[in-house]
């Protein structure tokens, strides 16, 4: 019956059904399952489309929706043509056909960030469906709504239990390797620019800061820039310091442009079962490569097709002391005045004024931690900023020295408590490494997901918060505790001051970039 | 109510121990006030007792309490542990008079340059003294507070943070249970009684209203007991209106100049 159908279709029907044929793109199980009208009339859905079905407004799939193109394209369906053809035509290669709230973005890029989406191993349709019920499960293609409206509406993109899944895997799995992405001695691009938001925490921008001294150490020409620079005098490469921020404040919104975007490089900071990180994600996905401050989710990108590395900022050889003023802020008039010294690093375990310190913002998984363990650190010189306020921290007078304040009583405390914000170990690099290491602080932490370069047991010591107070008192109070306390100082500040370790890290980072660089577009 | 008012002094001392040696210097007068908490009472004093602070003077204010044996109770710890003390006092109100007055009567009777204010129900951890007085010394400040740990009905730490006028005319987040200079506390003519409660909060607008400074010691050194909760959400938040506009009628220029809401919320 079909044969004799496609006897009748006219040549232009023959030429499209031809073109959509090699495209792919026509989703005959989708089809059939849509319009059960056509299951039942034993018709070939690819036919059916061609000669009917585009006529009266039926999708070829989940992705291509008709009212909406036309809406945006009102010439492609002049002279009754199947608009469907148009978009093949006009947008080769993609499958995204119209730009949803992301309007700012080509259908080239949206079609990547989808595919991208898609294969990010955080990522589960049926889960997505799950957490947004309105949607219409056969309809909708979960990963372009993700992309498209998800972020753009603040809808939850990854469900918890997938994160968790996904993060044990990926710390299971052996020997993650990012030397596909390296391009030794490659051509680089002649300038540089690393972004910050200058609204943004100011934890971000010490990590820029810190990125651009390592790149500028890798022999790269690269300024250290804000929002406010000007967009089209940019340099040659833009890398962007937490997008999930830098993208959603003051003129930063500005830059997120497909133009802008897909030949950047994002630096990714945040842990991805916040919501935070899905706020960055669009411009991630659809960026040339990823930077990313934790190993495990460089290789959930890289999973997902994307260029990915893990960078560990390096510390420099300058600490961020207190300043003149911030000497008058109350809760550093509070400190013993011992403590109100310029610290030392190399300041001994045992001749250290406090003996425990944490600095963090509120959270149910601290509430339990602090409260349960209150009388035990009772007994102890401590120094815990639980901050309560909700408020982030800012540059207002009350704020302005914290940062600093975290590194400077570290540089005074035996040891330093890592407490994570929830069940996710994620390895917080500047609570860990360059708040409290690189101050001779010897770091008591939660379990964190492995880290390449800083390992439990060496530089830093591991246990449950349920069993933290044992550890803290043999560290304090036996001669065996004290001498391990010792060495692990020790280890993890000849770690972070080898230069190098610090050339080989500025290396690598030179290297993938020159293979971004290098990397034709496709 | 003034702390000067004639009418204000209906307490009896029931009596005072007192050694023969000179007020120590860096003395801390304890304020305990006490409203049929007998149940509590005993382990709120041995609390006070174990401070690794040596020189301490101890004021106990019975609000009346007609309910239980507190002042046998008090009595009977005080007859065992005075020597602990410089001096250790007993006031036993006539008529039930409120937190307020007794915590400003047990502060008339203290003897220190600073004061430590405490409900009978509640607990300090042995360093608690000897930290708060050492960061106001050293600080120059004229009071400071600790981070709490809740125990009782919920296990939780308590809100406290930085000393931030402009946060705390938007919320209070900073306890009664705190060491104050006693000068300031003469100044702003002690805690002032507000029937429907919020005497705490209204305390600390008065102290910012002198230009008094607090300071936050970033440690979890104080305990206080959460009983179970008798309002219903619905009468807290109706209760809470109509306080939020007492206090904005008792400090006006502090809250006309703190009304904005912060600066937009950021990441």
């Amino acid at each position: 019956m079909s044969a004799d159908l496609l006897l009748t279709l006219t040549p232009t029907e023959q030429q499209d059904l031809q073109q959509i044929r090699e495209s792919g793109q026509f989703d005959a199980a989708f089809y059939l399952a849509t319009y059960t009208d056509v299951a039942g009339s034993e018709l070939d859905p690819l036919l059916h489309y061609v000669k009917y079905g585009y006529r009266e407004g039926r999708q070829p799939n989940r992705n291509f929706r008709p009212d909406a193109y036309l809406i945006q394209h009102p010439d492609a369906g002049a002279r009754n043509r199947n608009p469907f053809l148009h978009f093949l035509h006009t947008h080769a290669g993609c499958h995204v056909a119209h730009q949803g709230l992301l309007t700012r973005f080509h259908l080239e890029d949206l079609s990547i960030g989808v595919r991208t989406l898609e294969q990010l191993p955080f990522f589960e349709p049926g889960a997505y469906h799950d957490s947004n019920r309105d949607l219409d499960r056969d309809m909708t293609d979960m990963a372009e709504h993700a992309l498209l409206y998800g972020v753009p509406e603040g809808r939850r993109i990854f469900s918890p239990l997938r994160v968790s899944e996904t993060l044990g895997a990926l710390c299971a799995a052996k020997g993650l390797d990012d030397a596909d992405y390296l391009a030794p001695g490659g051509p680089v691009p002649e300038s540089i620019g690393v972004y910050y938001n200058s609204a943004g925490n100011v934890f971000i921008h010490e990590i820029a800061a810190d990125l651009h001294r390592s790149l500028s150490d890798g022999g790269l020409d690269c300024r250290l820039l804000d929002e406010t620079a000007s967009i089209d005098d940019r340099p040659a490469l833009c890398i962007f310091v937490a997008p999930h921020e830098f993208f959603h404040l003051g003129r930063g919104r500005d830059w997120a442009t497909g133009a802008i975007i897909r030949d950047a490089i994002m630096f990714n900071t945040e842990q991805p079962q916040t919501l935070w990180f899905e706020r960055g994600l669009p411009f991630m996905l659809m960026a040339a490569g990823v930077i990313d401050i934790c190993h495990q989710m460089a290789e959930s990108f890289r999973q997902a097709g994307l260029p990915a590395i893990h960078f560990t900022p390096t510390i420099g050889a300058t600490r961020d002391y207190l300043e003149k003023d911030d000497m008058q802020h109350p809760m550093v008039r509070i400190l013993p005045p011992a403590c109100r010294k310029r610290p030392d690093p190399a300041t001994p375990f045992a001749e250290r004024g406090l003996d425990i310190s944490f600095f963090g913002g509120l959270s149910a998984h601290r509430e339990k931690f602090f409260a349960r363990n209150a009388g035990f650190f009772a007994q102890y010189r401590t120094y815990f900023y639980y901050r309560k306020f909700t408020t982030p921290i800012d540059t207002s007078p009350r704020d302005r020295p914290l940062s600093r304040l975290a590194s400077h009583v570290a540089g005074h405390s035996r040891i330093a408590l890592n407490i994570h914000r929830d069940d996710y170990g994620f390895f917080e690099w500047h609570r860990i490494v360059k708040g409290a290491m690189a101050n001779g602080a010897v770091v008591v932490s939660e379990p964190c997901l492995p880290h390449p370069v800083f390992r439990a047991g060496e530089h830093f010591l591991e246990e449950t918060g349920r069993h933290i107070p044992n550890l803290v008192e043999w560290l304090t109070r036996t001669p065996e505790g004290q001498a391990k306390a010792e060495a692990i100082r020790q280890s993890a500040l000849e770690l972070i001051g080898t230069p190098s370790g610090n050339r080989a890290c500025c290396t690598r980072i030179r290297d993938f970039i020159a293979h971004v660089w290098s990397t034709p577009e496709e | 109510m003034s702390i000067a008012a004639p009418w204000m002094a209906t307490e009896q001392d029931a009596f005072t121990f007192r050694h023969r040696r000179r007020k120590p210097a860096d003395l801390v007068s304890l304020c305990v006030t006490n409203f049929n908490y007998g149940r509590y009472i005993i382990e709120a004093l041995d609390s006070l007792a174990a401070q690794t602070h040596p020189a301490l003077e101890l004021v106990v204010v019975d609000d009346c309490s007609g309910q239980d044996d507190s002042v046998a109770l008090i009595t009977a710890w005080m007859e065992e542990n005075h020597a602990r003390f410089w001096r250790c006092t007993l006031v036993v109100h006539t008529r039930n008079l409120g937190p307020s007055a007794a915590r400003n009567t047990a502060f008339r009777h203290a003897a220190g340059a600073f004061v430590f204010v405490m409900d009978a129900d509640n607990m300090i951890y042995p360093r608690a003294i000897a930290r708060l007085h050492a960061a106001a010394v050293d600080g120059g400040f004229d009071a400071t507070y600790c981070q709490l740990e809740y125990f009782g009905k919920e296990q939780r730490i308590g809100s406290a943070d930085i000393w931030d006028p402009a946060q705390i005319v938007r919320e209070n987040y900073v306890d009664v249970m705190a060491l104050l200079r006693r000068e300031a506390w003469v100044a702003v003519d002690g805690y002032s009684h507000i029937d429907e409660g919020w005497e705490d909060y209204d305390f600390w607008l008065k102290f910012i209203d002198h230009d008094f400074q607090a300071a936050y010691v970033p440690e979890i050194l104080c305990r206080y007991r959460v009983h179970g909760n008798s309002r219903t959400t619905n009468e807290a938040w109706v209760a809470h209106e109509s306080l939020r506009a007492i206090m904005a009628f008792r400090h006006p220029a502090l809250s006309a100049r703190y009304r904005q809401p912060p600066a937009g919320a950021r990441t």
